[in-house]
């Protein structure tokens, strides 16, 4: 009965840590590669692992500079981000620019764009996990 | 950073549930390309791939972000828009100081933007309030305010303070499964932000090219909104807060739009992208005068506690 109690408190607690933890893993190791750019507020966070794919839809106004910054914990191999359209047509991909932690960019017109963040399969015999984010900036 | 390893979260588990129970370089520096679906495609297999993980979240543009568009839309600072702070003894149940801390979040965006420091001070005041009652005292806590206060005239550090004070704001509801009360907030935010803007264009008697382009642009946060609401809400959470918001999205959504290919432009010696390509929204000052009118009256039942 003991085990089970654990077991379910494990299951409810480990979107919590995790989560807390990448928030701060966010504000402490990406924020600051923002530089100049001023934080909007616009932040994905979240626990990764290897094969796992986050999407994020963001809106991005013409009139403004741009910086996407980008961090993943060195646990779940070479993370990486890629830009895409709504419609899911490649823009831009950190993989093809030497894994840059940065895009920096700005937009004739207001549109939305996809950020995917890809952590690659890589074997290993245990569970690996680890804290993938994305922050945005503006000037 | 080291995220916590499986057997450290069942210990520190097991502790607490024993204790419970612009580009003008020369042209050989740029890279350019149209975007289609033919192009950058990402392989079959990671294609595959993709489909069994794939985790998706929405974000909604941030009041302050609003607020500086609107400043370089050529838009004048106007005390009357704002919600007066007197109303904030009005709000007694938790979905009203929920909507009234967005609505106070967003006045205090546009406020930081305009550089009026002393009402900076008394609007993050009904921001610190409102959270206080709605528990949120991590997010705006005495630290937050004294920071404030050293930095009030200081712009640049004043709106670097309050996007990281909404962004701890959202991030605390959401990491303590208050997803609903997160909603009330961003949605009081958002619409703020529109009735500022729409009132702010009404004001130049419909004459502001550069604020009538900031208020189109906001068809695409009304679908962020909806997307996100989905996501993080109930079916019955959501019906109830999409009915306040449906009017102005009934008129977002009748929008007609012409979009022409996007042409991806890269200075790679300045490491610089630009997004070219051009929207045409189908719009006369009627649709203006329409969004101005409905926002009004849903800001209007926000601040008056009728919602």
């Amino acid at each position: 009965m003991r085990a089970i109690y654990l077991v379910i408190t494990f299951i409810l607690l480990v979107p919590f840590i995790g989560n807390t933890q990448c928030n701060k893993f966010a504000k402490k190791e990406v924020r600051p590669i923002l530089d100049e750019y001023t934080n909007v507020g616009k932040t994905l966070s979240t626990i990764s692992e290897p094969g796992y794919v986050s999407d994020v839809m963001l809106t991005f106004f013409s009139g403004l500079d741009y910086r996407i910054a980008f961090g993943a914990d060195n646990e779940i191999g070479t993370s990486y981000f890629v830009i895409m359209d709504t419609e899911e047509n490649h823009i831009y991909s950190s993989k093809d620019d030497n894994y840059s932690k940065t895009f920096d960019f700005s937009t004739q017109v207001t549109r939305q764009l996809i950020v995917r963040i890809i952590s690659p399969e890589v074997y290993s015999k245990d569970r690996v996990m680890g804290c993938v984010a994305i922050v945005t900036g503006y000037k | 950073m080291k995220l916590m390893t499986p057997s450290k979260i069942l210990i520190v588990s097991f502790f607490c549930f024993s204790a419970l129970i612009g580009c003008d370089s020369d042209d050989s520096a740029l890279d350019i390309s149209q975007v289609d679906s033919s192009l950058r495609s990402p392989d079959a297999d990671t294609e595959e791939k993709i489909k069994k993980t794939k985790h998706i979240y929405y974000t909604i543009p941030t009041p302050m972000e609003t607020s500086h568009l609107l400043k370089k839309a050529g838009a004048t600072f106007n005390y009357r828009f704002l919600n007066d702070v007197q109303n904030l003894k009005k709000y007694e149940s938790q979905k009203s100081k929920a909507l009234n801390l967005g609505v106070y979040g967003a006045d205090l965006s546009f406020i930081s933007i305009f550089d009026q420091t002393q009402e900076t001070m008394f609007y993050m005041q009904c921001v610190k309030k409102l959270a206080d009652d709605l528990g949120i005292t991590q997010a705006v806590d005495k630290t937050t305010i004294e920071r404030m206060e050293a930095n009030v005239e200081n712009r640049d550090s004043m709106t670097a303070l309050i996007s990281s004070t909404y962004q701890e704001i959202d991030q605390y509801l959401k990491e303590n499964d208050r997803e609903y009360t997160a909603a009330l907030v961003i949605l009081g935010g958002w619409v703020e932000g529109l009735y500022l803007a729409t009132s702010l264009l009404n004001e130049s008697e419909y004459k502001n090219e550069g604020i009538k382009t900031r208020i189109l642009d906001q068809r695409f946060a009304y679908r962020d909104l909806k997307s996100l609401l989905k996501l993080s809400l109930s079916e019955a959470e959501l019906e109830e807060i999409m009915t306040y918001i449906q009017p102005i999205g009934e008129l977002f959504d009748a929008l007609s739009e012409t979009k022409s290919p996007m042409v991806v432009q890269t200075d790679t010696i300045k490491k610089k992208t630009m997004l070219s390509g051009d929207n045409k929204v189908d719009v006369d000052e009627k649709f203006f005068r329409q969004i101005h009118e409905v926002t009004s009256h849903i800001r209007d039942k926000i601040i008056t506690e009728q919602l």
